[in-house]
């Protein structure tokens, strides 16, 4: 939860004066949109798996409720324990609970949006249990003390150089820049862990109301460890994860490995459906799945913007956004950085503490074009951009700016002597051939000179019939 | 044939040569043109920052404007979308919202006036030079106009056409965007700047004044070479 | 379930069902039942036949991948393949399923031939699950048969009942694949059109393994082997 309002403008200053994030960020989001691209284009159905994407998500949010009481009747026949959380709050108590009635005192953890933005690893380390993050870039945060900066490579803002240092100092290896090796000294390390632990904690990616199966996409392997070695494993996921039929995974695999990260299929999907049974001889003995909703349903009732709950977390809308790319994820204050953080860190949080959020956009619409799930991100900062305006959250010289635009555009008299005022302007301010310079706009580009003619003189001359 | 001209506000005070150009290639194509003294903007800026009410208020003077046009022609992606897909969103009065059904079809961005509607992608432009273009986001995806421009642009004799790197990539403009974020909005400009710059060309091509003036701006401020030209303009050229 | 927990659930649910579209009433098995109709997915159909192009397809694709992939003509020389395998590697810890086509290649007596290395498996009396994954932890090299293996995108579908469970194509070193010629399917909606996945009859773990584990968290560069095996073989037995 924040409490204070998010300072984008602020922190994507200091962002953008920062070179090395900025080709740390540069590498990465290229990099992982030329692979997507390639992977995309080598599907002539890709708009039709788009649409019928779209489609599926629609029907389970349109029956949300629906969906999540089959899904619990179907996972608790498969053995699983369910429990609703409204608030945030509400899930990391019970999953603090689950861990202090297990006495696990390690966790082992995969990547999860959903627990960050529970801030569930505070609360655990508070209870004084540890949790490890084992997604080799949640693990380089953990070490670091920072947040993620990207919903699917939360380390992208680090380069090899900064990690290579972190391992040095915090595990006590000889320094590296090679990957590989950094790599595998978090392998040993977490190999411990994974034998150790007795809960795992997951996200989900997908929750099948048919069958109450989860639904895990990874590739590093460290999914399948956190739901198979421990004893108790707790998997948590939003009310929207839901999606109505086993079926309907082939779409939703297909979209989402090549969205993210360009692959035809993630390394390793996990299909889980309730704990070990009694012929098996391995797996979890109990499962817990946390139902968080967090304000969800909230966005529910928000008829412009509740397609947002239709996002897979494939990070797509991340990496292509020119905007995030020059600021990174920290900027955008939240757990969800990038379009889709600017559209659902207003509809979580509040407005009113993110509004410069739904500005943060140069709405070319790039976001809205990738989107797997077509949800039309572009189009909702439009509509957060409104509801900022009727809650009066814009300052006074705006609103003051927009009425006076409006009366000049109004009157057409008004309009050509504003443009006659501006050369007068231009005259007296400008030196010869060049425009004026304009606050905000010319610090690094140069504003263009007015003709001695608008389009309309020319028009009553004669000059263009 | 006789349309009715569409000259956004930007157009019509920085850009008139825009509209003249635009006049030139159509009287060249036996188009018959009329302007209307009375428009000034389509209120895009206001829509764009979430002022929707005074947004409303220049749609329903635009409508009643143009009510009685047949075609209309305007040299911008951006504010012929601002008319095609966002004044659906606002809350009109019930004759604007008719008006608004009837226009929103026979409302065309000049390049696709030509090209779907005219069936017409040599101008008998002639231009010596190399040329690339910069897809304008709106005109790219809000209208999905991406052939129209580039089969015209070919089609002019004397030119070199070269493909710029990441040519979908917005410019950085983005209406209120440039003022509210400069910092941001000068870095996505400079990088555009950087990729026309390395395809070597002598002009870069746009649909759309808006982004011309961002991506003029950056390239003056680095006293490059490289001089922007809306399509119009270069349609123009040599006719 | 205790009160808060039960108050929180019927809370949320009155909630989201006012404001959503309530399902017809569901009907055991539900795969069938209305609201569960899929709508965009083909019709579930034969499965389309495999060529010798097909497989020359899985195998590049596994190997861009970086996994890799061997076959044997026979069923009878797969001991003498692993083995083969086992010695170029130095693995010196073998676990084996008990997949039946493993049990049909006599791999255990095949493999225990030889002393230079220790094999575990068992499938009569399974270990306790603690001592299960300290053993298989020390394994460098895993033995499993699979479901299914599907060729366009090189994915081997894993159900993980039998011996090793999930553990065995997940904590050794290396993670040997081995399939029939007749399991392979050209797509993945070709493999889910020949399964009927319905409530009930799923195995609580069904795993898709397309490649060895693999990340690109540090700069992008693409790392083979994170936490889950750093090998991946595919043995395709061509033979009957």
């Amino acid at each position: 939860m924040i409490t204070e309002p998010i300072h984008f403008k602020e922190t994507a200053r200091k962002n953008l004066a920062a070179a090395d994030l900025r080709e740390n960020l540069r590498r990465a989001t290229d990099h992982t949109l030329r692979l997507r691209q390639q992977a995309v284009s080598a599907v002539p159905e890709w708009e039709d798996l788009r649409a019928a994407a779209h489609g599926i998500k629609k029907e389970s949010i349109d029956h949300l409720a629906g969906y999540l009481e089959s899904f619990e009747l179907r996972a608790i026949e498969a053995g699983c324990k369910i429990f609703w959380a409204e608030t945030a709050s509400q899930a990391v108590e019970y999953v603090v609970s689950v861990c202090r009635q297990r006495g696990a005192s390690l966790v082992v953890k995969a990547k999860s949006m959903t627990t960050e933005e529970m801030e569930l690893n505070p609360a655990l380390e508070a209870a004084g249990i540890h949790p490890v993050e084992t997604d080799l870039g949640e693990f380089i945060i953990q070490l670091a003390g920072e947040t993620p900066s990207h919903i699917t490579a939360p380390a992208l803002h680090k380069s090899r150089t900064q990690i290579g240092r972190l391992f040095a100092e915090k595990l006590g290896i000889d320094f590296s820049e090679d990957p590989k090796e950094l790599t595998r000294a978090a392998r040993a390390v977490l190999r411990e862990k994974f034998l150790k632990a007795t809960v795992g904690i997951s996200g989900v990616n997908f929750a099948v109301a048919e069958t109450g199966s989860l639904v895990l996409v990874t590739n590093e392997g460290n999914g399948r460890l956190c739901t198979t070695l421990p004893k108790t494993h707790i998997a948590i996921m939003g009310i929207e994860k839901i999606i109505p039929r086993f079926d309907d995974l082939r779409v939703f695999l297909k979209l989402l490995a090549r969205s993210s990260t360009g692959q035809k299929l993630t390394s390793y999907v996990t299909m889980i459906t309730g704990p070990r049974k009694p012929r098996e001889m391995d797996g979890p003995e109990e499962l817990h799945v946390v139902l968080l909703d967090n304000g969800r349903s909230e966005l529910l009732t928000h008829p412009h913007t509740r397609e947002a709950l239709y996002c897979i977390r494939c990070g797509a809308c991340l990496n292509v956004c020119p905007v995030y790319q020059r600021v990174g994820g920290h900027a955008y204050g939240w757990v969800y950085p990038g379009p889709i953080g600017a559209v659902i860190t207003p509809e979580l949080q509040g407005l009113q503490r993110a509004r410069e959020l739904p500005y943060a956009s140069s709405l070319c619409g790039s976001c809205s074009n990738v989107c797997p799930v077509k949800i039309d991100l572009h189009h909702m900062l439009l509509w957060l951009r409104k509801s900022a305006v009727e809650a009066r959250l814009t300052s006074g010289a705006e609103r003051w700016i927009m009425k006076m635009f409006v009366a000049t555009m109004k009157h057409p008299r008004l309009y050509r002597w504003s443009g006659l005022l501006g050369r007068l302007a231009q005259m007296i301010f400008a030196s010869k051939g060049k425009g004026l310079r304009i606050p905000h706009w010319s610090e690094g580009r140069d504003f263009p000179p007015l003709p001695n003619k608008s389009f309309h003189q020319l028009w009553n001359e004669g000059e263009v019939r | 044939m006789k349309i009715h001209l569409f000259i956004p506000c930007l157009v019509d005070q920085f850009y008139p040569g825009v509209a003249v150009s635009m006049c030139r290639v159509l009287k060249k194509l036996g188009v018959d043109y009329v302007y209307l003294t009375d428009q000034t903007c389509c209120g895009q800026p206001a829509f764009n920052s979430g002022y929707h009410r005074e947004a409303s208020e220049l749609a329903e003077r635009f409508l009643e404007i143009f009510k009685s046009a047949e075609t209309i022609v305007a040299p911008s992606g951006s504010c012929v979308s601002m008319v095609k897909v966002f004044y659906p969103q606002l809350e009109l009065s019930p004759p604007a919202r008719q008006t608004l059904d009837r226009l929103g079809p026979r409302l065309f961005e000049f390049s696709d006036f030509l090209v779907r509607k005219l069936n017409v992608v040599d101008v008998g432009a002639q231009f010596k030079g190399k040329i690339t273009y910069h897809d304008s986001c709106h005109l790219l995806r809000e209208l999905g106009i991406q052939e129209q421009p580039r089969q015209l642009i070919r089609n002019v004799r004397g030119i070199e056409f070269v493909e710029l790197d990441d040519m979908q990539t917005c410019c950085g403009f983005g209406g209120t965007f440039a003022v509210k974020f400069p910092d941001i909005s000068t870095a996505m400009g400079s990088d555009k700047a950087a990729a026309i710059e390395r395809t070597g060309a002598d002009v870069v091509v746009a649909n759309d004044s808006s982004c011309l003036m961002q991506i003029a701006g950056v390239l003056s401020r680095r006293r490059s070479r490289v001089v922007p030209m809306h399509l119009a303009e270069l349609l123009a050229q040599g006719i | 379930m205790s009160g808060p927990a039960d108050h929180s659930r019927q809370s949320l649910l009155a909630k989201l069902r006012r404001l959503s579209t309530p399902l017809p009433p569901l009907s055991k098995p539900p795969s069938k039942a209305s609201g569960f109709e899929s709508q965009c997915s083909p019709q579930p159909g034969v499965h389309e036949e495999v060529t010798d192009e097909t497989i020359s397809h899985l195998a590049q694709e596994l190997r861009r991948l970086g996994g890799e992939f061997r076959t044997v003509a026979l069923l009878e020389s797969l001991s003498a393949a692993i083995l083969q395998l086992a010695r170029e590697s130095n693995y010196k810890r073998v676990a084996v399923g008990s997949d039946p086509l493993l049990k049909d290649a006599n791999l255990v007596s095949g493999l225990q031939n030889f002393q230079d290395f220790k094999v575990i498996l068992n499938d009569s009396v399974p270990p306790p699950a603690d001592q299960l994954k300290e053993a298989l932890s020390k394994c460098q090299l895993g033995i499993t048969g699979c479901e299914a293996v599907i060729a366009d995108t090189a994915t081997l579908v894993l159900t993980h009942g039998g011996f090793g469970g999930r553990s065995i194509s997940l904590l050794p070193e290396c993670h040997v694949v081995v399939a029939r010629h007749s399991q392979v399917f050209n797509s993945l909606d070709d493999w889910m059109n020949s399964q009927s996945f319905a409530a009930g009859s799923l195995p609580s773990c069904t795993t898709l393994i397309t490649g060895p584990s693999r990340t690109a968290d540090i700069e992008k560069v693409l790392v083979t082997g994170v936490h889950g095996p750093l090998r991946l073989i595919l043995l395709l037995v061509a033979g009957p």
